[in-house]
């Protein structure tokens, strides 16, 4: 229970002055109309304090405490005291990075009411706190309020958005045949379909596509791309100065959103996937494959807060031990305010890492900051950003330049080709 | 500046208006002299309840003033209201004063009787004095103090009794009683009439005790004031000697032809008894409302409170949702426009991406001439820049020249 604050209102203060007003008034005129309004006033006064409602407890439901980016979740508020005669004015504190989809978070609640609910839209990952409850109890005719702070914080536990990927490949230099799904785009003896061809009298029967050999006349089999499995590591750029744009969409949340999507599709085929994220401290998750690994990426992900400016190579070198050899590693940074990049990639790719880097264009959403107009700075970064690009690709990178008008999806079909 | 709580203005306003009540009470209580003569709630013998009476029998209605005249304003019907005040103990306040003249503009009559000076500030608003000193005449009986006067006017033919009565000088009015011209005025208070010898105005003439400001206030349906030198003639002990009654009754008669209220003006007497102190507090009270400065006092000072109070008071906040998902920030863009030191970057910038496009080394792009390097750029404009750090026309053709160029 919060502390209690009192506080009178212009009402108030103007019904005691009408009150005694009117009794000099009454005093001036030896008008028994006047005592009447003062007495009227007064009694007024003093019996709408004496039916302020009583203390009162507030209960939050919400229907559910984890969510992905984009969900919806319906918060409910029940007062315990529901025979109250005064007012309640109920305030459920709502973390200012979530958005209210329907209803409002403040009600007023007349004599009698027992709650209200409204929905928020969970529009970007985090661990996000509603509550504690403001609330402000007044009296039947508005006059004096006491405030107070009740009830717990509620935690709503936002995932970053999981976007479906498509099939594809990886172009792995150091493939290890063990169960899993790392696709190799030629014919093996995975799951999922690739081709059909001629019947051989080596293939198993099961094997034979019925329809196809009925329409063709001939007998047909199935091909099956073949899968391999790998250590996958994501390297990601969490510095505050990626954070640029709005707070809702920025390259930060962009490669997260991406890590997500490519881990999720990643570890839904046996790999194992690891994760480095930078920018005030450097946290490091070895590669591990299953649910298990899902589960912490999205809470290493989803408890991301950008700030501090280490720098990419300072964290490479700090996670070097980590990182297993030749593994495929993705870089997702956008690249700006940070000098060691270059040397940093180059040290990943002759350790025999095949180094991927997708950058958000940091320029690009700053320059959204400015209605898109082309500002003389714009055009000297983005020179450099070029020249930067260029030489990540010259040192052997596969760069993956993300327009943020492309969104994520795109960016992992790129990753595919 | 740290601001004051509204509970102190509030402690503070009601402490100076409570002092100021209490100041009021005490300058009311101790501006009465003598005890509650002339009263007409006062039975004894200095009192004035007989008259009162009288005039009650006589069809009246006849009410007490305990708090203060100033309340005259709210008289509905002065034209129909007889105000008498007798023998004032204290001098009336010019708010007093002020509601008394609205009070007779407004057709209200007045019936004052006084010999000591009390009255002089209401008189002279009528162009009447009540002259200091006792007045002697021939015509006394058993005592030079009792002094028989003859009156002959329309509304009462015969005698009236006073005991030691002053008298009036007037510019304007009708005299209603008049002395012999053998009167004096003993001017020093010796008892004796020495003008001869001093010259100290207590020459023998005639002197006036009643005067009427609008004796033609019937016709014009004006408001009257009567002016009487002595109140004691208004004294249960002294009221029914000779033709006072008669006098006083048909006087008051004269005034309201119509009947009406007659209202005795009692918040110039004290009252003896334990009543007098409720009648005091009603009276310091009325006078804290009624007063005219007191209440502009009272209001600027309710007025500062509630000015005060307004500007202290805060309006609780409207609580509300505060999203921050669209704030925006920058971080290369700070500053839109290239500045000074900008052009160095840009020129560094240049040259990577001509070694870039050609897949040089640093090194290998640092061995370059400078007519190896005019010779892989191809702008002049562009090659300018890189040697001189010069260019021509803008910061922004130079740099959508950059934009635009490619090897060759």
């Amino acid at each position: 229970m919060g502390k209690e604050m009192k506080h009178f209102t212009l009402r108030a203060m103007g019904y005691a002055s009408v009150s005694a007003a009117a009794f000099v008034t009454a005093l001036v005129l030896s008008s028994e109309l006047f005592l009447a309004a003062s007495l009227m006033s007064a009694a007024l006064f003093i019996l709408s304090l004496s039916l302020y409602p009583r203390r009162c407890e507030v209960t939050r439901e919400m229907e559910k405490d984890t969510v992905f980016e984009g969900e919806k979740v319906r918060v409910s508020l029940n007062v315990s005291d529901q025979r109250h005669l005064g007012n309640l004015e109920i305030f459920d504190r709502v973390s200012p990075m979530l958005e209210l989809a329907e209803g409002s978070n403040l009600a007023s609640l007349s004599p009698g009411s027992r709650g209200f609910d409204y929905t928020i839209n969970a529009s970007i990952r985090g661990y996000h706190r509603i509550g504690p409850t403001f609330l402000r109890r007044w009296d039947p005719l508005f006059l004096w309020f006491k405030e107070e702070e009740i009830g717990n914080p509620s935690q709503l536990t936002v995932f970053p958005r999981i976007s479906p990927g498509r099939a594809g490949e990886l172009i792995l230099k150091d493939r290890k045949y063990r169960p899993g799904d790392m696709r190799l785009k030629r014919v093996g003896l995975g799951k999922e379909f690739h081709s059909i061809r001629d019947y051989t009298t080596t293939d198993p029967f099961n094997t034979i596509n019925w329809k196809a050999t009925a329409r063709t006349r001939k007998l047909l089999v199935n091909q099956f791309e073949a899968e391999s499995v790998t250590d996958v590591m994501f390297i990601l750029d969490s510095r505050l100065v990626s954070r640029v744009g709005t707070i809702r969409d920025n390259p930060v949340e962009r490669c997260i959103r991406f890590c997500a999507s490519l881990s999720n599709e990643l570890l839904n085929r046996s790999n194992r996937v690891g994760l480095i994220i930078y920018g005030s401290s450097v946290n490091v998750m070895k590669p591990a494959a299953g649910s298990g690994a899902h589960d912490q990426i999205l809470h290493m992900l989803t408890n991301s807060t950008p700030a501090g400016q280490i720098t990419l190579g300072a964290s490479i070198t700090y996670s070097l031990p980590y990182l297993p050899p030749n593994s495929p590693i993705f870089i997702l940074s956008a690249l700006n305010e940070d000098p060691t990049i270059r040397d940093a990639v180059k040290q990943l790719i002759g350790r025999g890492h095949k180094v991927t880097i997708v950058s958000p264009s940091g320029i690009e959403f700053e320059k959204g900051v400015y209605d898109n107009k082309v500002i003389p700075k714009y055009v000297l970064k983005r020179i450099e950003r070029d020249n930067l690009l260029l030489d990540l690709r010259a040192v052997g990178a596969r760069v993956i330049d993300w327009d943020p008008s492309k969104d994520v999806i795109w960016a992992m079909e790129e990753v595919w080709k | 500046m740290r601001r004051i709580g509204a509970s102190t203005i509030w402690k503070w306003t009601f402490l100076l208006m409570f002092l100021l009540l209490i100041s009021t009470e005490i300058y009311v209580v101790t501006s009465m002299e003598d005890e509650g003569e002339l009263s007409s709630l006062e039975n004894g013998w200095a009192g004035a309840s007989a008259f009162s009476d009288e005039l009650s029998r006589r069809g009246f209605d006849v009410r007490s003033l305990l708090t203060t005249p100033s309340l005259l304003h709210e008289e509905e019907d002065p034209g129909n209201t007889l105000l008498i005040s007798l023998g004032p103990q204290r001098e009336y306040s010019l708010s007093e004063l002020h509601a008394l003249r609205k009070f007779h503009s407004r057709g209200g009559r007045i019936l004052m009787a006084d010999d000591s000076g009390n009255g002089n500030g209401l008189a002279s608003r009528f162009e009447v004095n009540f002259v200091r000193g006792q007045l002697y005449d021939q015509n006394f009986v058993s005592s030079p103090d009792l002094v028989k006067f003859d009156v002959n006017q329309d509304f009462f033919d015969g005698t009236v009794l006073m005991n030691r009565p002053a008298s009036l000088s007037f510019s304007s009015g009708q005299a209603l009683i008049a002395s012999t011209t053998s009167a004096w005025v003993d001017r020093n208070g010796n008892g004796i009439n020495d003008n001869i010898s001093t010259n100290q105005g207590e020459a023998p003439g005639i002197r006036y005790l009643a005067v009427i400001s609008d004796p033609d206030f019937t016709e014009h349906g004006s408001g009257a004031a009567v002016f009487i030198a002595d109140p004691s003639l208004f004294m249960n002990g002294m009221i029914e000697l000779e033709g006072n009654m008669e006098f006083a009754v048909s006087l008051v008669e004269h005034l309201l032809p119509r009947g009406g209220k007659v209202i005795f003006d009692d918040s110039v007497h004290r009252s003896p008894d334990a009543s007098g102190i409720v009648q005091r507090s009603l009276r310091g009270l009325a006078f804290a409302t009624t007063d005219v400065n007191l209440k502009i006092v009272s209001g600027a000072m309710a007025v500062l409170a509630l000015l005060s109070a307004a500007y202290l008071y805060e309006p609780p906040g409207k609580p509300g949702h505060d999203c921050i998902l669209n704030r925006t920030g920058v971080a290369e863009l700070v500053e839109p426009e290239l500045l000074e030191g900008d052009l160095a970057e840009l020129r560094k910038a240049v040259l990577d991406r001509i070694r870039v496009s050609y897949g040089m080394s640093v090194d290998d792009f640092s061995a370059l001439s400078w007519n190896e390097l005019e010779e892989l750029v191809g702008s002049p404009g562009i090659y300018r820049f890189l040697r001189k750090g010069k260019y021509r026309g803008g910061v922004e053709e130079l740099l959508l020249e950059v934009m635009a160029w490619e090897r060759k």
